[in-house]
Order: structure tokens, then sequence, then C-alpha cells
């Protein structure tokens, strides 16, 4: 390459780098819109045992993408219920009523299998690793190209506890 | 993966605008830090479904940081912002890979390694994670011929590195797996035109439908053919031979189906291209300026079926079958004057694969499987036209096996353990035992270091063992030819970046041995495929992804050398390489901005040295320019930088000169 080819080569690349930060626009990051979905999952599930204006723990991995979007949400009701957003570590000395898992989290062995020990919502932010565990989650929420979509697995959801309103349905990718 | 936000908006009304400008299916979302998720638990489910959002490869970090290697995954975001026409485009751009272009297919250089005259068989393509290499050149389709649109790709993955210890023969040099999209992601009609340089134009179309139940069906279909450009060759630069200009002959067209269907644990998935090139250069010995050119089909089938037995146990079974049947017709000075030749090739095979996926002891994760199948047909054949001249008639078929099993370890410490091997026999060749070792430790919850130890083989292909064509422009057989054999080590340090990117530095060691190289028969002058005796490639290369407000950047550079046994350079192996990817949006519309530019150093061409070279392209994507309409603008070469490839023997040309600056103009449509 001839030093003046690779001088107007830079200077383009350079030139685009520079109007492209120039002209960026303000964002927001994608663990935002997924933790809105999952906000809106716990407005459209029903806990048999719930009690009124008690909080609604959303339990969670500190180390997980969704975490610090799911913290932004502490305080804001659930129909009537405040959420919290507790450590999903310390699960046997906080009642979790939705469990958030990030692809590679393995389900707590206290939620898993047979029916839970109290109803509890979980949700698995993308299919499991290579398919390992991909069945253990009531609601599913699926990256692709331009959206975020949810699948809901009712069986999982009734073997937790859980029941959805048909609009929660109604609006998922995937109903089993 | 972000939200985009429209530009001005104020914060009281930001959730009005919100409604107001979604575009039925597709809308943007006005956030900012702060109180994004509050506000955004303020908009109804039935609109949150409706959020366009743009991706961005980072996501895959967390995933990626487990895998025994460094993967790199490029998303159908990329394909549209830097306008990929072909996987070749979008394989250039990662970090150590290069590709070159003899105006008949793309060829493939991973690490300072590429063969001129090999047909990608050091590469593995898979498609919806099914084998395509054929069973006569084991060629990956990445050019033109490929076997998949770009527009019907949802993502691309590449897993440097041998990948035999998994998936047996051919996986040398990394595995490049393509996932094409559903009719979940791709719901309706839709609908694209596209034209370009050249004559260049591209009709596409595609249904997807989806429902509840699972059940999802994607159908699409595109045409494309181009006029080509005028080629000077100063080789051939005589009065007889047209001044050296080969008019009229680097034309290209071709056609690509893809149809999915899935119902609960079921999947089948059908692809074909039929690719018809014209080649300017008169490889092989053709008369120059005469009509040549290469016909290439491809057709593809296979059913899956993936079911989880329980919570500890996955299965999954699958069934394929393939054709591919190559021909060229080119004209040959004969002794009774200039005679029309037909070169050509069929493949068939078939294969049955089984393998399941165990998660039930503690920390462990182990998948066992095996695989079956036969190369029904490895036919090769050419014939004069006129006088009716059988040069080549050669039929084989053969059967492989293979056995495989991986443990994935989770050990206290951050230390995670993947091992695995695989037993492959073949009946026209010998059996292969592939290890591989991976052992990760996560430094820090932002740092991995990953040690991989691996090996990987290639069975000789047909095509090397059996082409056999007496006269110029010919081919020996050599049926004593062994399988070649790579053994790589590699030191990989990932680190996540803070908000959204990571990091990653590797340095290797591979070698090689047995290499199978084609070169010129010193006592005949034809060419033949023989064993060398070995090669090593050393380099490092590092790496950044990094998504900055709403700015995509990717970069690499990479330091390579690659030598042979002797000490000696290796032809087409670059010193140097650099990439950048920035793809940012223009400021007050959707409008979308991507630049690219890729650099190599000099290389050397079997008769001296080919210079080095940094192209730029350029896109501009406009979506909505239309009601349910998109535009997208693309200067490739946009500075006509004048650069070439190394040649391979079959050429009197020692290097190729790469596509000048070209225009492209595509407007795709969403029916509603």
């Amino acid at each position: 390459m001839k030093p003046a080819q690779c001088f107007w080569t830079a200077l383009l690349i350079a030139g685009v780098s520079l109007a492209g930060a120039s002209m960026a626009r303000a964002q927001v990051h994608d663990a935002a819109l997924k933790a809105a979905y999952i906000y809106n999952f716990a407005m459209f599930s029903t806990w048999p045992d719930a009690v009124p204006k008690t909080p609604l723990y959303v339990c969670a991995n500190p180390g997980g993408p969704l975490w610090a979007s799911l913290q932004d949400i502490n305080g804001k009701s659930v129909n009537g219920r405040n959420w919290i957003t507790a450590v999903l570590a310390d699960q046997k000395t906080t009642r979790c009523d939705v469990i958030v898992l990030s692809p590679s989290d393995e389900r707590p062995a206290a939620s898993n299998g047979g029916k839970a020990a109290v109803p509890v919502l979980v949700v698995r932010d993308g299919a499991g690793r290579n398919g390992a565990g991909r069945n253990t989650a009531a609601v599913t929420l699926v990256d692709d190209d331009e959206h975020i979509r949810f699948d809901v697995d009712t069986g999982e959801a009734a073997r937790d506890g859980i029941h959805f309103s048909s609009r929660l349905l109604r609006l998922a990718r995937n109903v089993k | 993966m972000f939200v985009t936000k429209p530009p001005r908006l104020r914060s009281t009304m930001r959730l009005a605008l919100v409604i107001a400008l979604c575009w039925r299916s597709s809308c943007v979302v006005a956030a900012t830090s702060g109180d994004d998720e509050r506000e955004l638990t303020t908009i109804p489910l039935e609109e949150l479904v409706q959020i366009a959002v743009v991706t961005s490869a980072s996501k895959f970090a967390q995933i990626t940081s487990e895998a025994p290697s460094s993967v790199v995954v490029l998303t159908a975001a990329d394909i549209r912002d830097f306008g990929w026409r072909t996987l070749a485009d979008a394989l250039a751009t990662l970090p150590g890979m290069y590709v070159s272009n003899d105006r008949n297919y793309a060829y493939l250089g991973a690490r300072g390694f590429l063969r001129p005259g090999d047909y990608n068989s050091r590469f593995l393509l898979l498609i919806d994670g099914v084998r395509t290499n054929d069973a006569v050149f084991d060629q990956a389709l990445i050019g033109t011929e490929g076997l998949v649109d770009m527009s019907m790709v949802k993502r691309i993955e590449f897993v440097p590195g041998p990948g035999s210890a998994v998936y047996g023969s051919n996986a040398l040099f990394g595995v490049i797996n393509v996932i094409t999209r559903e009719g979940s992601t791709l719901p309706g009609m839709h609908a694209a035109i596209a034209a370009g340089s050249y004559r260049e134009r591209k009709a596409s179309t595609s249904y997807g439908w989806h429902s509840q139940n699972g059940a999802d069906v994607l159908i699409a279909a595109s045409v494309f053919a181009r006029g080509g450009q005028d080629v000077y060759y100063p080789e051939f630069d005589t009065r007889d031979q047209n001044n050296g200009v080969a008019a009229r002959l680097d034309h290209d067209r071709g056609h690509n189906v893809l149809f999915k269907a899935a119902y609960d644990d079921f999947a089948l998935t059908a692809t074909h291209v039929d690719r018809t090139k014209g080649v300017p250069t008169a490889s092989f010995g053709v008369l120059f300026n005469t009509p040549h050119s290469t016909r290439d089909t491809q057709t593809g089938l296979a059913l899956a079926w993936n079911r989880q037995l329980s919570p500890q146990v996955a299965l999954s079974v699958g069934i394929n079958w393939g054709r591919a049947d190559y021909l060229a017709i080119g004209t040959y000075a004969r002794v009774n004057g200039p005679t029309v030749n037909v070169d050509g090739a069929h493949a068939r095979w078939y294969g049955v694969n089984v393998h399941a996926t165990l998660t039930g002891l503690p920390g462990q994760k182990v998948v066992i499987g095996g695989e079956t199948g036969i190369d029904t047909r490895q036919d090769q054949f050419n014939f004069d036209v006129r006088p009716y001249d059988v040069v080549l008639s050669d039929q084989r078929f053969a059967n492989r096996s293979a056995l495989f099993v991986e443990d994935e370890i989770r050990l206290p410490g951050g230390f995670i353990i993947n091992a695995g091997v695989r037993y492959d026999r073949r009946s026209d060749s010998s059996s292969r035992i592939s290890p591989r070792l991976a052992v990760l430790n996560k430094l820090t919850p932002l740092d991995t270091v990953k040690l991989l130890y691996g090996s990987a083989f290639r069975s000789p292909n047909a095509y090397e063992k059996y082409h056999a064509l007496a006269g110029s422009g010919g081919s020996l057989a050599n049926e004593n030819l062994r399988p070649e054999r790579i053994t790589t080590r590699e030191i990989v340090l990932e680190h996540v970046l803070p908000g959204s990117g990571h990091a990653t530095l590797s340095m290797y060691h591979y070698l090689m041995s047995e290499l199978i190289n084609q070169e010129l028969d010193a006592g005949t002058g034809l060419l033949v495929f023989r064993n060398l005796d070995h090669a090593t490639m050393n380099g490092a290369e590092a790496a950044l992804e990094r998504q900055f407000s709403d700015m995509r950047l990717r970069a690499s550079v990479a330091w390579q050398m690659g030598r042979s046994g002797s000490g000696a350079e290796l032809i087409e192996s670059p010193r140097r390489l650099a990439k950048i990817n920035l793809a940012a949006p223009l400021k007050g519309s959707y409008a979308k901005f991507g630049s690219e530019l890729v650099c190599s150093s000099s290389r050397q061409s079997n008769r001296g040295t080919v210079g080095g070279y940094c192209v730029s392209n350029l896109t501009l994507t406009v979506p909505r320019v239309l009601p349910n309409a998109d535009l997208s603008l693309s200067l490739f070469n946009a500075l006509d930088k004048r650069y070439a490839d190394v040649a391979s023997g079959a050429f009197q040309q020692d290097t190729i000169a790469r596509q000048s600056r070209t225009l492209y103009a595509k407007l795709a449509y969403r029916f509603r």
C-alpha cells in the first residue's frame, strides 16, 4: 500500500469513527428491556399463596447480566407488592417469588424436580448451555435478530405452583 | 444488544413517543440510563414484544468465555450493517482470517495458512449444525456459490482451531457454523431487490410462519446475476489473444432455495444452490478469451430430532443427505484445433448421527455420540466433446464411521476442564484418533485464561487422489496420499470489558505434518498433490469487541509466520493482518453507517512477492425509507485499491487481481 493511499484510508476510518462518535445517540442496554419483560411476567402471574402488600422477592445471581437492571426496579409495585431484588444464593434465608437464571446458571436444587416447596416463577434468560436443562423454566426469554421473545411452559409453571393470565400466554412465541 | 432512541426526547414525552413511533411490528424506545427500567416497565407487554433492538455480538461473551476456544459470533445485524453478500465477506473480518478470490471461487485462509488450489477443505462448514463439505473436493462453499442467501442467516459462529475431536475430518483450522433464521424471526412475506456495478442484480423473497405450538415454517428463494467486467491479464497480451483482455467472461449467476420446517422435537432443513461462474483467467490451460465456466449445484436435506428425555439427559438424532455436482466447460488447444472439453464431478452422500448430553454427574457435562455414513458417489469425469474422447472416468465410494466423547468438568477455584476424543474410521483411508484438551480458569469474574491443546486430521479427498488428466493443464493421480494432521497449542486470555464488550489475546503454535500440497510434477509438468514433510504456523492475535453508546466496534490485529519444513516462508501467508468494523447511527435519523477496513501485509507468491493492501467497504442502511421498506447502499473497495491474490499452479498468472470499486443498492420490503 502506498503511503498516500494508507493516509487516505486511515483518514476515512478516523472520520467515520469521529462522525459516529459525535452523532451517537442515547440508548439503553437490552438487560433493561429484559428486566421490563420479567416485571410484566410477574404482573400476569398468580401466586396462590400471595399475601397482599408483602414484598415480591426477585432472586438472581449478582454476577449475571440482568442483575443491575433488576435492581433498578426495586420498590416498584407489582399488583400491590413491592419488587425487591435479592441474591439467589441466599434463597435459604430469603423467600424467592421469582427466580431469574442466566444461560449459564443452573437452577437451584431447592426448586428443582417435583413440586416446588413454595410457588415460584422461574425465568431463564436464553436457552441453557448446549441444550442442557433447557426445560427447567416456566418462562424463557429468547433473543432473535431484532426482538426479544418469550416461551412459556405451563406444565413447568404448574409444577412450580404458578398460574399465568391468558394475556401473557397470548403474547408468547411458544406455549407448551 | 441495545435499544435505539430517537433524538431530542424530553423525558416527559418519552412514553407517548414510544407508542407513537411504533410502526406496527417494529418500533424504537426512548430511554436513557437512570430510570430506564422504570419507564420500560410502564410499557404494556403488547408493545414490549414489538420493540426492535440492535444486536451486539458481545451478548455471547458470557457463553463464549466458557467455550474451549476463542469463539467469534457474527450476527444478522452485522450482515445488514456491513452489507456482506457472501460468507467470505463476513469471514474476512475475523481475527487472523483472510480471503482470496480467483474470479471463480472464494478461498479462506487462517493463521497464515492458505494453500492456493485447495477448495477450503481445511475448514468444516456446517449449516445449522450439518456438515456441507462435499464428498469429492471437501469444498466449503463460501463465495457467491454459497448454499444460503446471507439475508437468511441469523448468526455465524466461528470456532478457530482444530475441531476433529468433535467433528472429524476437515476441521483443521476451524469450524464455521451458519445458523439460519426461522419463521418466527421472519414472519410473513418479505421481498428484496438489489442492483450494483457491472450489471449486478438480485431478487429474493421469503415467507415465514410460526404457531404457538412450536410449528414453524420458513421458505426463501433468491436469484442473482452479474455481467462482470472485462479483465486484462498481461501474461496473455498478444494480438491473437485480444491483447490480454478477457471480454465478457467474468459473469456470475445463480439461485438459492432454503426450506425449514419444525414441529415438536423435529426440525427439517433443505438447502439448494445452483451457480454458474464465468472464468476469465484461462486457468487449467484453457485457451485465453474463449468461453470457460464452472457450474456448481449442491442440495442438502437434514432431519433432526432433539428431546430432553429427563432433566439430566438430552438426546439428539439426525439424518442427512447431500448431493453436489460440478461441471467445467472450457476450450483447449488440441492437435486437431480448439476443442471443447468438459470436466466434472458427482458427489452423493448420506449419514446418521446420534449424540446424548448428560448432566447428571455433579459439575460435569458429558457429550457422547457417534455417526456413520456413506459417500455413495465420488465420481469424476473428463471428456472432449468433438471428437468425443473420454479422458477420465473414475467412480469411487467410501464408508465412514466415528465415535466421540467429550466431558466438561467444573472444578473449584473457577477451573473448567474440557476434554474430548474422537475415533474416525474410513474405508479409503487409515483410522484416526483426535484428542482435545482445554483448561479454562476464571482468574476474576472478568478475566478468563484458556490453555488449549488439540489435534485434527484431514483425509485426502477423491479429487486429490484420483483426478488424472493427460496434456496441458492436466493432472496426475496420487493414490498413495496420506491424511494430513495438525497439532496445536494455544493460550487465550479473555477480558470482559465493563459495560458491553470484551478483549481477547491469543498466542498459538500449529504444527502440520504430512501436509497435502498441490505442485507441478518436475517430470511431466502436470499438477499433482503430494504430502510435504511438515509446516509450522506461529502467531498472536489481539481482538476487541466493544459496544459504546450506539456504536459497535470490532477490531483485531494478527501477527503470524507460516514456514514449510525447509524453513521457507509459506506462499499466500501474510505476516500481519488488521481489521476494523465500525457500525454507528447517523444523527437525526434511523440510518446507520457501517465502515469496514481489512488490511493484509505482503505475501510470497510462487514467483515473487505480492503487495499488501488495505481495503475499505462502506454501507449506509436506512430503515423505513418508505413504509415497510428498508434501503441499503454499499461501496465496496471504496478507495479503488488495486490488489491481488496468489494464484495456484493451475494458472499461468502468478497473481490474480481482485475486484475494483463497486456500488450496490438493496431495497427490502415487508408485506403486511
